[in-house]
């Protein structure tokens, strides 16, 4: 018997030491769900965007950001680059577009680069790809007044889906932060009104637009703001930050 | 009489490699080191002593037997009475030896005025006291091994268990360290050693356990492992040259003027009145016993010489 | 008592380190040199700053975790010193606690070094202070201290180099493993239930990661931190008592 004790007492420590460690797991896993939710409202969650890359690209922990942001500022200037040099027009500007995808998959968050990227996909015949990009650029930032613009802005003027672009428009505008902000916004919802046959609230759009582009703080005439979705041939309003 | 250690049946075998070959290192030892004596472990290397060793302190699980520190299963509180030095101890190297000494007090929850008092003693005790503030890399091997002591008497322990406390020390050193464990012995304390220095175990040891091959191969009080049988030593002088006793078997030896007769108890009286008749003196006569060394090399050498 | 005895070495022997010295300075350079980054946008500045420092300050705090770590049991084995400690009357529980805290003691002193660090740039560089930093800073550190849990328990039963890679390889898992195991859990039977059993049972180190959030200037809700808090607590525990159980079974 006295040399059973010490297995005995390992048995029972074993034993102990087991329902320490699920309990502790458990409640990690309940601590879990609690730190999904918050993260998602922080928008730290990349849980969405599957791929290779992103997988990989998890595993620069919190350097993975800082190296989407150095990767921006090169794509972000080559492409004005191009803007600066109006006469070479834009016909290399899809050698950029691989690269706006590997900045989103580095780190979602610069939304910059779905507003760009899309719009470019668009612009080089590529409309699937750059509906989908747009919508992944708003299932990400989520909050954005831009992503949620470009997602209106795009289905009112190259999918031509009015009914789908107002309630985004509009969630645009909630989320706008001032009134340059709103003044791009307003534009695309009168175009987008006025086509679903909302007469009333296209008037109502209409004036918000007037009241703010003769406010002193609206910036619509006089701005020097980037060149992004601008295209002669829609007529339509930029829309910057 | 108290036991201070007993170990009973122990078996260890070792799972080597990937492949978790299986090599016995100890079999079927027992042994009882009784309170207040020095029990000697005695055996080439690799015969088992630190295994055996390593078993009683609960570094190593055995396969089977028991253990039994001070009558106690070995346990945290039977360990608080232990002390330990290893074979070859190393230290953290950065840490003055008074620093050192007070981290080893410290893991016996002393307060620090204890403990302060307690390091100067040991530190006193092993002749280190002029290197109390001294880092521990800077310590000779013999130094080192003083320190060692020291460490093991932090808790001031009943029973200290030192395995080959000598080993890698000058003579100087290894007499230091017997005299040591000799003062330590004298106020009390029971003292397991592990040496394979003959003579280290002979002077100091009152018990001896031989150890070969994982299994005690000799046991007992070292006067009676020595004790070479009923035989006698003679010593006698003025004997005419070429002399031999009328009695035999009895071995002769003439040195220096003197002559030596070992013969066995039912022929002493004989051999001394024909010395006597013959015109001789008796100088002398002893019990003979055997050296720890002439023991050892009967017992392992035979051993060898088996394989 | 045996359990601050233990941290306090350990303490010791790290402050004698050159690694911790070579990667807090080798940080505190890159805090410094990090403005000479061109930026592309007036405002934006002071955010990627701070994301591209709290980013080296990750790594370099995981790195420092992993190899402070690694040795601490198996470097004791090896120097034999462990025989000393064992052969009293020390718990092997206590004395991988009195580890433990050693490590993220200086861990923590090393963070907290970087995070005044990069507070002290980001204020004379941008005229801002960002306190949020400094929950970063934290945030790091308990991400740390699941990484030394986990060095930990490997530590007592493989060597320092294979200890490394697995160090690695749980800080990729850790990380992608969200990412990993999105098609798994949106799939349905059985591959579903492993992809839940392996969302929960492995650490997702991502939890700690609110650097990019902290960049933008957003401080992070007490409630939030408290529940990452517990989460790493309760893991790191996990781990440490399974640690325990393993360094018991340990022969020396």
């Amino acid at each position: 018997m006295e040399d059973r004790l010490p297995t005995l007492n390992r048995n029972i420590n074993g034993v102990i030491a087991s329902i320490i460690i699920s309990s502790l797991l458990l409640s990690s896993v309940f601590l879990q769900a609690g730190i999904d939710t918050k993260r998602s409202r922080l928008g730290l969650m990349t849980t969405g965007v599957k791929s290779t890359v992103d997988t990989a690209a998890q595993f620069l922990g919190g350097l993975r950001s800082a190296v989407a942001a150095v990767l921006w500022i090169k794509v972000d200037r080559v492409h004005h680059a191009y803007f600066e040099e109006r006469g070479a027009g834009l016909e290399n500007e899809d050698e950029l577009i691989p690269l706006y995808r590997l900045v989103t998959w580095l780190d979602p968050h610069i939304y910059e680069a779905y507003y760009v990227g899309s719009y470019m996909l668009y612009l080089f015949d590529r409309p699937d790809e750059g509906w989908k990009f747009a919508l992944e650029g708003l299932h990400m930032n989520p909050e954005v007044a831009r992503m949620e613009f470009n997602v209106g802005y795009l289905a009112l003027i190259k999918r031509n889906d009015y009914k789908y672009a107002i309630p985004h428009l509009e969630q645009a505008y909630s989320l706008a932060q001032d009134d340059e902000d709103r003044f791009y916004v307003l534009s695309n919802l009168v175009v987008a009104y006025s086509k679903a046959g909302m007469a009333e609230k296209a008037e109502d759009a209409k004036e918000k637009l007037s009241k703010i582009a003769n406010s002193p703080t609206a910036s619509g005439e006089n701005d020097e703001h980037e060149h992004e979705h601008e295209e002669e041939h829609d007529k339509q309003p930029k829309f910057s930050w | 009489m108290n036991i201070a250690l007993e170990l009973e049946n122990l078996a260890k075998t070792y799972k080597i490699g990937w492949r978790r070959t299986e090599r016995k290192a100890v079999e079927n030892i027992s042994l009882a080191v009784p309170s207040g004596t020095v029990f000697g472990l005695l055996g080439p290397n690799g015969a088992g002593k630190t295994t055996t060793i390593k078993i009683a302190i609960g570094f190593l699980r055995p396969d089977s037997g028991r253990i039994s520190i001070f009558g106690q299963a070995n346990s945290r509180k039977a360990r608080s009475r232990i002390g330990f030095l290893p074979e070859q101890p190393y230290f953290y190297p950065h840490l003055t030896a008074e620093k050192a000494l007070d981290f080893y007090a410290r893991l016996f929850n002393m307060r620090k005025t204890e403990r302060n008092e307690r390091v100067k003693l040991l530190l006193d005790t092993v002749g280190l006291s002029d290197a109390a503030k001294l880092p521990l890399n800077k310590f000779s091997k013999g130094m080192l091994q003083r320190f060692g002591i020291a460490q093991s008497l932090v808790n001031d322990p009943d029973l200290l268990i030192v395995d080959e406390p000598a080993s890698g020390l000058d003579p100087i050193g290894q007499i230091e360290m017997r005299k040591i464990l000799t003062a330590l012995n004298a106020e009390g304390k029971s003292i397991l050693l592990s040496s394979h220095y003959l003579s280290e175990v002979e002077n100091l040891c009152h018990e001896v356990a031989i150890i070969n091959k994982g299994a005690v191969i000799a046991r007992g009080k070292i006067e009676k492992l020595l004790d070479a049988g009923d035989s006698y030593a003679i010593t006698a002088s003025s004997l005419p040259m070429g002399w031999q006793p009328f009695t035999l078997p009895a071995n002769v030896e003439h040195v220096n003027g003197l002559v030596r007769v070992v013969v066995d108890r039912n022929h002493l009286d004989g051999v001394i009145e024909n010395i006597r008749s013959s015109g001789g003196f008796i100088e002398g006569v002893q019990r003979t016993t055997k050296t720890l060394e002439q023991l050892y090399i009967e017992i392992i050498g035979g051993d060898i010489h088996g394989n | 008592m045996v359990i601050r005895a233990i941290a306090g070495n350990v303490i010791r022997e790290a402050i004698r380190q050159k690694i911790v010295y070579v990667t807090v300075l080798f940080t505190l350079l890159l805090f410094a040199i990090e403005p000479s980054i061109p930026s592309f946008k007036v405002g934006l500045r002071i955010q990627l700053f701070q994301d591209i420092a709290l980013g080296v300050a990750y790594i370099a705090i995981a790195i420092l975790a992993i190899a402070l770590t690694v040795n601490q049991v198996p470097g004791e084995v090896e120097r034999r010193t462990i025989y000393n400690i064992f052969s009293k009357p020390v718990r092997r529980s206590d004395y991988l606690i009195g580890k433990y805290i050693g490590v993220l003691v200086v861990i923590a002193a090393c963070a907290l070094i970087m995070g005044f660090a990069v507070f002290g740039f980001a204020f004379a560089y941008f005229g801002k202070l960002s306190f949020g930093l400094f929950q970063g800073i934290g945030m790091t550190v308990l991400e740390a201290a699941l990484i030394s849990a986990f060095a930990l328990l490997m530590s007592t039963f493989v060597s320092p180099t294979v200890n490394v890679f697995a160090c690695i390889l749980f800080y990729f898992v850790g990380h992608v493993k969200n990412g990993a195991l999105t098609p798994t859990l949106e799939s349905g039977g059985a591959s579903h239930a492993v992809g839940l059993v392996l969302k929960y049972l492995l650490p997702s180190l991502e939890n700690f990661n609110a650097n990019e959030a902290i960049a933008r200037g957003v401080m992070l809700k007490s409630d939030f931190l408290l529940e990452v808090f517990l989460y790493a607590l309760a893991f790191s525990a996990a781990l440490l008592v399974i640690a325990s159980l393993s360094l018991n079974r340990k022969e020396l």
